[in-house]
């Protein structure tokens, strides 16, 4: 999955080829020796408050040990739903007010509700809104948002009027390291706290909302009947040898071997798995959903290979003409071998490894799961 | 990228010195605006050029009918745009918008717009449906200090002068009348707002008003004022620079404030001798016509 | 308005009801005992001496600023950074330098001093509705320009040629006040990031309850109030009323910026002044205790000390240094100790500036910037040694053009 953006635009890497190698060899290890002594799925320690502002229905702050922070608002305005055709042509379909009952109507508002619902924007010192890599990260954010088509069948009020979601992420300091995974537990919190005014009006008529602020009721409800799933999160995943890191710090990221968005969310239960477990307790840790996973070209790709003095750039030029075989020369040439004290990883991403990211973090004793629980304590 | 030409250290001195013993390098007196003058285009409504000292500046007023914006269905709008190009001098490029030119937009629009000079509401044809969107530009012809104050004199010289066609609302339709089948309308102005600044020197002791070219390099904070005929103040702004006292502030304003009545006095006169020709050439043409015949 | 969430804040377990000193036009018995100070919960008025009708939508006092609460160093990242609520409105703010100029040759960050550059970005969530900021609004321009204006005038900008301080603002929610915020937020990281200045530069905003002729002194006796004026509007009450925002430096009556944008009569800017630059003083005041009260973090305190070291010794060093050289006789030496992790020195129409960088953990590195005498015009030079007590290396280098 080719990406447009990179990592590296905003992480340059100062570091020594021999730093590069020693960081390299340490983090193949098995297990895994990280810099700062963490275990392999270990994440820093961070800052995060939640419902911070009052002109927002939600809001939240994150801060990352590295000094990057962050704060996403969420909005949530009603808006008329332009696409007067569906209504009309779903007018003709349903004969009364019971459209929105249970199994039939739920279809029919992932039927009638659409993407355009849900709008995301990020905001990156020093960026203007239109550069490549806030709406790169923007739209890596909004694809999780409506993965599921939960939310914004959640954000349909009748066949005329929805509510429009906004998001706006601002990245309050420089981005340090890739800013992905912060931008995502910040929306998290963000959704997790946000809150719609209770609506009074009912079926087809103009949506009429109670004044009560106290009564309005969560996006992401955590009790009663559609309780249970929460809004996505993306992880970032780094590959070294065999293997994976979560939370990868800025220098693991400079040795990084390939870089992996993961975005999760929590399924919410579905009315069969209730109807037949009654007392399925929602607080039970069950496996997480994979949404999406991309490839994310590491800054690693831009280093420069350390090559010793003795085989320094003419020489180098050499290895090609004196190669023996031709088995020889494609090794030259792709600089497997060449004595290197560090070279630039390749890239690519073994099948394997696809399989051990997405059970570290889908699994019911996963990071997805770790995460989500720390976060809902936030709020 | 030319540079804006900078005064000489000795330059500087030698104006602070004089200034301290209440002497400008013009020989105006510290409170004397420079003569105003001001012409119309004789065949045109809304077109005016007005001197001040060597600063000249054009405004025109163009009338177009549009839709008004959702959010006020009973306005119509009025937009103030002001160009620096390098007609002007040499070091305002027309790529990159100088702050000068933002901020004597900036200056225009919010004193005369959020004054409520012009009654928007005036402006509105058919509510929600039609409106006229007035448009004035103002364009620096040559920029030798004072840019506020003959701005302000030629938008609002503009305005005052300019004519929105005649209209008729038959049954939900909009008749617009050209200017030969009918007259245009003169605008209404509720107030005339203009502005005058004051420039402050040798660390707020001194304020020196409507400063040309060389005093507005060598000062270190400005003051401008906008005031209209009634006594009322419609906008103060002094952006930074160097602080004042208080009450040496309030004494500004109010010095500034007079010769704002002073200027808005001087240039309703003109209009009204400006309105009174064309009356008087239009109503000639129409007796000359009669003789033909 | 007393907003219904707005009574809880992060991070903050007090509540305040500021008061500005009283101003000349009122009856003493309108003057309260100031500052009172609650935990926790909304403070009920005393409204024995105030009828209903004379307070305010949010249940203010004419001369009551809304609660502020500040904080300094709340960005790991940036080299100062602060954070300011007053009342509904929440501004972030992070400065970055004084560092090299950014822009590349001659131009920008260059000239005989500092450049101050602002930037502000109003969020899609702080407004009542969603809005997304234009690019090139000519209102958040001019908020910018008055900022970079005024700072300009207050910080000590000569002591750092070539050099530009990024100040970026961030409003996270607004409600009224929103420039002053905005100064008050700029000041806060800029003594947090060790910029030197003259005073606090505070501001405040003020308006009056009429927009028309002040009553003539006779009628001043049974006045109702409605002729009052009031200090820090909320956004409902600039919507409604004649306003201007006064930003001060320091708590005396010097006004460094003071912006205009409604229409009222001339009789009544003397009164709102007044009255907004009381408020400025009570600003000032906030200002200082929120800087007294910042935790000193670890980090900051070694850095103190390190500065303090530096500072000892390198005085010593740099005379050495351009004695070296040839100077005929000790050019005065200056040492501008800045709050927190520079030092300036200031040397005979040179300025140096040191920053204690820790390499490896020992090492400190300390750049020149900006000419020396004449007499030492195109020379390069560099020293090395060792100094304070724990004998940390110190490299100096100079090169001037």
């Amino acid at each position: 999955m080719p990406t447009q953006a990179s990592i590296n635009a905003q992480a340059q890497v100062f570091l020594s080829p021999a730093e590069l190698s020693y960081l390299h060899s340490s983090l193949t290890l098995n297990p895994a020796i990280r810099p700062d002594g963490r275990s392999s799925t270990q994440f820093r320690p961070l800052v995060a408050e939640a419902d911070i502002l009052s002109n927002a229905n939600g809001s939240a702050r994150v801060c990352f040990a590295d000094g990057t922070e962050a704060v996403a608002g969420v909005k949530i305005e009603v808006e008329k739903t332009q696409d007067a055709w569906k209504a009309a042509d779903a007018a003709l379909d349903v004969d009364d007010g019971e459209e929105y009952e249970e199994g039939r109507g739920s279809r029919r508002k992932a039927d009638l509700s659409e993407d355009v619902w849900v709008e995301t924007h990020v905001e990156i010192p020093g960026y203007r809104e239109d550069d490549a890599l806030p709406v790169f990260l923007a739209g890596i954010l909004t694809e999780a948002l409506l993965a599921s088509g939960e939310l914004k069948q959640r954000l349909f009020i009748n066949r005329r009027f929805h509510w429009k979601l906004y998001v706006d992420i601002l990245l309050l300091s420089q981005p340090l390291s890739y800013p992905l995974p912060l931008l995502s537990l910040t929306t998290h919190l963000a959704l997790l706290s946000a809150r719609v005014p209770l609506l009074i009006s009912q079926g087809e008529e103009d949506p009429l909302f109670s004044d009560d602020w106290a009564a309005a009721t969560l996006l992401y409800p955590r009790t009663g009947a559609v309780a249970g799933d929460k809004p996505p999160i993306t992880l970032l995943v780094v590959t070294i040898g065999e293997n994976i890191i979560f939370d990868p710090s800025k220098d693991e990221l400079a040795v990084a071997e390939s870089v992996v968005a993961v975005s999760l969310d929590e399924p919410s239960i579905s009315p069969a798995a209730r109807s037949g477990k009654q007392k399925a307790n929602p607080q039970s840790r069950r496996n997480l959903r994979l949404l999406s996973l991309r490839t994310i070209d590491p800054p690693s790709h831009l280093t420069s290979s350390g090559v010793p003095t003795s085989l320094g750039m003419e020489t180098g030029a050499d290895d090609f003409g004196t190669a023996a075989t031709s088995s020889e020369a494609i090794v030259a040439r792709e600089g497997l071998d060449r004595g290197e004290v560090w070279s630039p990883p390749r890239g690519g991403l073994k099948r394997n490894m696809v399989v051990k990211i997405i059970k570290e973090c889908t699994s019911e004793e996963g990071v997805g799961q770790e995460v989500i629980r720390a976060l809902a304590a936030v709020g | 990228m030319p540079l804006e030409p900078k005064i000489s250290v000795n330059e500087r001195e030698f104006l602070l010195d004089a200034l301290r013993q209440n002497l400008r390098l013009s020989g105006r007196k510290l409170d004397a605006l420079r003569p105003l003058s001001i012409t119309f285009d004789p065949d045109d409504y809304g077109v005016t050029e007005v001197q001040l000292g060597k600063t000249r500046i054009r405004a025109h007023t163009q009338t177009t009918i549009t839709n008004p914006p959702p959010s006020r269905p009973f306005e119509g709008t009025l937009t103030i745009t002001a160009e620096l190009s390098p007609l002007t001098a040499p070091h305002f490029e027309l790529a990159r918008p100088s702050d000068t030119e933002a901020l004597l937009s900036r200056l225009l629009e919010k004193s005369i717009r959020r004054s409520g000079a012009l009654p928007v509401e005036s402006l509105c044809l058919l509510a929600g449906d039609k409106c006229f969107n007035l448009r004035v530009t103002v364009h620096v012809l040559a920029h030798d200090g004072g840019l506020p104050t003959a701005a302000f004199v030629a938008v609002l010289a503009s305005l005052m002068t300019s004519r929105v066609p005649a209209t008729e609302v038959r049954g939900g339709e909009v008749q617009v009348f050209t200017a030969e089948e009918r007259e245009g309308v003169r605008l209404q102005l509720v107030h005339v707002p203009i502005a005058v600044g004051v420039s402050v020197f040798d660390g707020g002791a001194i304020g020196v008003v409507d400063a040309d070219g060389m005093e507005e390099q060598a000062r270190e904070g400005e003051v401008v004022v906008v005031g209209n005929e009634v006594g009322e103040i419609c906008g103060v702004t002094k952006w930074g620079g160097v602080d004042v006292g208080a009450v040496e502030l309030v004494g500004m304003v109010e010095e500034a404030r007079k010769q704002c009545e002073g200027v808005v006095k001087w240039l309703k006169g003109k209009v009204e001798e400006e309105e009174k020709r064309r009356a008087k050439r239009d109503h000639a043409g129409e007796r000359s016509a009669e003789n033909q015949r | 308005m007393i907003d219904e969430r707005g009574d809880r804040c992060p991070g903050c377990t007090k509540w305040y009801w500021y008061q500005s000193a009283s101003h000349t036009f009122t009856d003493s018995s309108r003057t309260q005992s100031s500052s009172q100070h609650l935990h926790s919960s909304r403070m009920p008025l005393d409204t024995s001496s105030y009828t209903l009708s004379q307070l305010r939508l949010d249940g203010r006092r004419w001369n009551e600023l809304r609660r502020i609460h500040a904080q300094i160093s709340t960005h790991a990242a940036a080299d100062g950074s602060s954070y300011l609520e007053m009342g509904n409105t929440k501004v972030v703010c992070t400065v970055t330098g004084p560092a090299e100029g950014r822009r590349a040759g001659g131009q920008g960050g260059g000239g005989d001093v500092l450049d101050v550059r602002v930037e502000i970005g109003l969020a899609g969530f702080s407004g009542v509705e969603r809005r997304r900021q234009v690019r090139g609004d000519k209102r958040i321009f001019e908020m910018a320009h008055t900022i970079t204006e005024s700072l300009n005038r207050t910080l000590l900008t000569n002591l750092f040629p070539r050099s530009t301080l990024s100040i970026s603002l961030h409003v996270l929610s607004q409600d009224g006040s929103l420039l002053a915020a905005l100064i008050n937020a700029a000041t806060l990281a800029c003594v947090d990031a060790g910029v030197p200045m003259k005073d606090y530069l505070v501001a405040c905003t003020a308006g009056c309850m009429s927009a028309g002729a002040p009553p003539p002194p006779q009628v001043k006796a049974d006045d109702d109030g409605s002729n009052d004026p009031i200090l820090d509007l909320t956004a409902l009450e600039e919507q409604e009323l004649p306003f201007l925002t006064v930003a001060t430096v320091g708590a005396e009556d010097k006004v460094a910026a003071l912006v205009i944008e409604s229409r009222f009569h001339a009789g009544r800017l003397d009164e709102m002044l007044a009255v907004g630059v009381d408020g400025c003083k009570r600003v000032k005041e906030l200002v200082d205790e929120v800087m007294n009260m910042a935790p000193k973090s670890r980090a900051s305190v070694r850095r103190a000390q390190l500065t303090r070291t530096i500072t000892d010794a390198f005085a010593v060093k740099l005379r050495d240094l351009i004695w070296s050289r040839g100077a005929t006789a000790t050019p005065p030496i200056r040492l501008a100790l800045v709050a927190r992790p520079r030092v300036a020195l200031h040397c005979s129409g040179g300025i140096f500036r040191l920053i204690p960088v820790p390499v490896g953990g020992c090492a400190c590195r300390a750049l020149a910037v900006g000419r020396l005498d004449a007499r030492l015009k195109g020379a390069h030079w560099q020293g090395f040694g060792t100094m304070g007590s724990d004998g940390r290396a110190v490299a100096i280098e100079g090169g001037f053009t």
